[in-house]
């Protein structure tokens, strides 16, 4: 790997009863980019996210990320060496305001623990005064200011996403994992979206995307990852993918044509 | 070595028990994603229904049919009346009531039978050998019932079209009611035939341990969850299998120590199988790690 | 007089104990069947501890007179060690059912173990001789030791109240709560779930024994008939009336529940020769109380609060301010266990 690359998966198995969810899954994500990853429902994209987060074991295969090997990691761990990802369906927490929620995405781990907890020195206050500061400074950009002391749980599915990228710009992660960002949102939204990808990357973030919308695929993503049926079958930039015969009949055809 | 032929026997014995009342538990666990911790009541009912069919009727077979249907109609009501009201709520919340549940009956029991242990003795007749093992005729029925209910089970699940929807609606109930399958039906009649089994096991711990209280079921729970636990939650066939290495185990390990100990030693099978197989002895899947 | 002291002492007791399992049941989410376990080591472990040598035939570990506060300061430390080793076994599945399954196993081993091996405390006849603890050493009379008792219990749950109060609010809570929501996306931000949930495990141990070292202040003597592993189901009881995650509900619930089962229980009449029938539905009554709440009412009656951000820059609307920050916490009910502010699709 060079060190422009800021992900480099190889040769990543994983079976389930029997079943080869992922076969030899091997792809590259450059630094400061995005890249979508696309494919058939059952490809394995979700299954692959799994695997390089931590969330799941593989049988065998790497993923290295910034020169380490996040494959025997855990979740947490590999998150705090700045790849955070995202879920299918806004997992937000939902008895928290949505102040907390994004709180609790800032690095502030030290202010978290149990004896700072019980006693709380003034410094530890005065830095969640200044983390407060900068979570509403989030909000505001992503139009979450009026509803910072609402229950996350009463938001709308847009504004979950919404929450959900605060929450994430919040980390400032190196390499951002995007399970289906569109999923459940409408058209409208879909803009709001698309310009939080955008400020994710402008910050310095390189952006991986699972997505199904092919338009938002093909305006925001300078590399595209094909997979089909646990494997890797194409990888360049979307307009050359178009003529990919491969590709065409495992998936954009089928899309594209409907 | 004559011994130990006989702590095996009587192995058997244990684990025909347990594996009724595992694979009750396991069913439960599989349609309806709950710990039924009031799953040892409903054996403590099939033993009061079986002790009080007995005392008036004097007939063994009709005790061990009204154990049965009252744990049928206890399983059913369970579901009904308790699981189905909490379906879509957090396991824990479901877990919680159904430990409510368990105290709520224990304590009509009490309050209707005292909390007193009852003895409950059927003619067990003389021990016979059998190959290297003893067994008396009672014993002999106990093992020999559980097998049938087992190889019914078997086809019940394997053969029909209950059995087929059954395994779909345990493998994923949004699937199966896609597919064009009464989920809700086929979950209430799975705690129907469930409470059958421990109802029927109920009267079969209590005449094989000769005595009862309301507690009694309560009691066997930790043993039940560890053979459901070794066999993998959910898995019937596992379960079996499980109920046999746990009550074998629990018999050894009783017979050359103090037998109260029973307990500890089924907590330790389980903490070692948490530790080690969480998913169960025979199940080879994939770990899901997270931190 | 005496008998309102003797049910208030108790009560308080018995809500310390409830706010150490609102700990791992309100704020991280997991149910700890084991709970009551842990108050029972501690009470053991307190008695033996002060009493001296026993006198055969009884016979019991331990057996130093250490000053009180020492022994209970001990009984957490052990009581904190066991619930490690039973938090690591436990959390390790990191699935809720395991959680519940490990730890009702373990109350139900210590139960079964202390009964049958009498070396370890006195068996099924227990321990017994705690009479009035720093009662003399203070030079305080039998007739207003009492009065002290419920000083000391009732200064103790104010104490960990306000300790569970700040707790609840700071980082530490907040990701407790998360936990408790969401725990896929905890560890996704970089938090480890099974060490959150261990620390919260352990302080609600830890209170456990604490609350057991009281309570054998209280009873003088601890055995089997003192208590069950289905204790912890009349605090949950408690903690469920009151509203899980919220101090002050879940002292206001096990107050609630428990002076009202004291009362009603009194209020019983006796059913001849059948002595059992009174206490048996005091706990059927508490089985349906849960199952009922837990139906119903899952948020309780003072449902938890939410802490909301004071800052400047609030351009919400102004019910924020004035209606959420002004209003004490008592008379901050109902109304806020409805998500405020826009609805979901």
């Amino acid at each position: 790997m060079s060190d422009r690359d800021a992900l480099v998966v190889k040769g990543m198995h994983i079976s389930f009863g029997g079943v080869r969810a992922v076969n030899d899954c091997s792809f590259t994500v450059p630094a400061s980019s995005a890249v979508g990853l696309i494919g058939p429902n059952g490809a394995g994209k979700s299954t692959v996210i799994d695997l390089i987060s931590g969330f799941k074991e593989p049988d065998s295969g790497s993923a290295v990320f910034e020169g380490r090997e996040l494959v025997g990691m855990k979740a947490h761990a590999i998150s705090r060496l700045g790849l955070v990802r995202s879920f299918q369906s806004p997992r937000e927490w939902g008895s928290l305001t949505v102040m907390d929620n994004v709180l609790l995405g800032l690095k502030a781990f030290g202010r978290e623990t149990l004896a700072g907890g019980l006693f709380a020195s003034r410094r530890d206050r005065r830095r969640e005064d200044a983390d407060r500061a900068h979570v509403r400074e989030l909000l505001e950009s992503f139009n979450l200011m009026p509803l910072k002391n609402d229950r996350a749980s009463s938001l709308s599915g847009g504004q979950k996403r919404l929450l959900e990228f605060a929450r994430i710009a919040a980390a400032t992660p190196k390499l951002v994992i995007l399970d289906e960002p569109m999923g459940g949102v409408n058209p409208v939204l879909g803009d709001r979206i698309g310009q939080a990808v955008r400020s994710l990357v402008d910050r310095g973030s390189s952006v991986l995307i699972v997505e199904h919308n092919l338009k938002f695929i093909e305006d925001f993503c300078e590399l595209v990852v094909v997979m089909d049926q646990g494997a890797v079958i194409a990888e360049g930039p979307y307009d050359s993918l178009r003529n990919n015969e491969q590709v065409v009949t495992a998936y954009l055809g089928e899309v594209e044509n409907a | 070595m004559h011994r130990l032929l006989l702590d095996i026997g009587y192995g058997f014995v244990t684990a025909a028990i347990l594996s009724l009342s595992a694979v009750a538990f396991t069913l439960e666990y599989a349609v309806s994603r709950v710990a039924n911790l009031a799953h040892g009541e409903i054996l403590t009912i099939g033993a009061y229904t079986a002790y009080l069919v007995q005392n008036s009727t004097h007939n063994v077979l009709l005790a061990a049919v009204s154990a049965a249907i009252a744990g049928g109609v206890a399983g059913y009501a369970t579901n009904v009346l308790l699981i189905e009201r909490f379906a879509g709520r957090a396991a824990v919340i479901t877990l919680i009531a159904s430990l409510g549940l368990s105290l709520v009956l224990q304590n009509i029991l009490v309050m209707i039978f005292g909390a007193a242990t009852k003895a409950y003795t059927i003619t067990q007749g003389a021990p016979h050998s059998y190959g290297p093992f003893q067994f008396t005729h009672a014993e002999l029925l106990v093992i020999l019932s559980a097998v049938v209910i087992a190889v019914l089970l078997f086809l019940l699940l394997q053969q029909t079209k209950f059995g087929k929807a059954v395994r779909a609606v345990a493998e994923n109930r949004d699937l199966a009611r896609a597919s064009g399958i009464h989920a809700k039906r086929v979950i209430a009649q799975t705690w129907l035939l469930a409470g059958v089994v421990a109802g029927f096991a109920g009267f079969v711990l209590a005449e094989n341990v000769g005595a009862f209280s309301p507690s009694f079921g309560n009691g066997f729970l930790l043993i039940t969850i560890t053979a459901t636990v070794a066999g993998g939650l959910g898995r019937p066939y596992g379960t079996l299998i499980g109920a046999l290495l746990v009550g074998m185990a629990l018999e050894l390990a009783g017979a050359y120590t103090n037998s109260s100990y029973e307990l500890a030693f089924a907590f330790a099978i389980l903490v070692l199988l948490l530790l080690v197989r969480p998913n169960g002895l025979l199940v080879r899947g994939s770990r899901t790690v997270a931190a | 007089m005496i008998y309102w002291t003797t049910i208030l002492t108790e009560a308080c007791i018995f809500a310390i104990m409830a706010l150490g399992l609102n700990v791992v049941w309100g704020m991280s989410g997991d149910f700890d069947l084991g709970y009551y376990g842990y108050v029972a080591l501690g009470a053991y472990l307190t008695i033996v501890l002060t009493v001296g040598k026993p006198l055969p035939p009884v016979e019991f570990i331990l057996g130093y007179t250490l000053p009180y506060p020492l022994a209970v300061l001990i009984a957490i430390i052990v009581v904190l060690i066991i619930a490690t080793l039973v938090g690591l076994v436990a959390l390790r599945g990191l699935r809720a059912i395991y959680f519940a399954l490990t730890t009702l196993g373990a109350v139900s081993v210590l139960y079964v173990v202390v009964q049958t091996y009498t070396p370890l405390f006195n068996g099924f006849n227990g321990v017994s001789g705690l009479f009035d603890p720093l009662g003399s050493t203070l030079g305080i009379g039998y007739d207003k030791y009492r009065y002290f008792l419920l000083a000391v219990c009732a200064g103790i749950l104010l104490i960990v109240a306000i300790f569970m109060e700040r707790l609840s609010r700071s980082g530490f809570g907040r990701l407790l709560r998360a936990v408790r929501d969401e725990e896929d996306a905890v560890a996704a931000f970089g938090r480890s779930v099974y060490k959150t949930k261990l620390k919260a495990y352990l302080v609600g141990a830890g209170v456990a024994g604490l609350s057991g070292g009281l309570f054998a202040a209280f009873l003088g003597s601890f055995n089997p008939s003192a208590w069950t592993p289905a204790e912890v189901l009349t605090l949950a009881a408690g903690v469920l009336v009151g509203g899980r995650g919220n101090v002050k509900g879940v002292i206001l619930g096990v107050f609630v529940v428990y002076i009202g089962f004291v009362e009603l229980t009194r209020s019983l009449p006796e059913v001849t020769g059948h002595p059992e029938f009174a206490p048996a539905l005091r706990q059927v009554l508490i089985g349906l109380l849960i199952v009922l709440f837990l139906r119903f009412r899952p948020q309780g009656l003072i449902p938890e609060r939410l802490s909301p951000d004071r800052g400047d820059g609030d351009r919400g609307p102004g019910r924020a301010r004035g209606a959420l920050f002004k209003r004490p916490d008592w008379a901050a009910p109902r109304r806020q266990a409805v998500p405020q502010g826009v609805s979901g699709e």
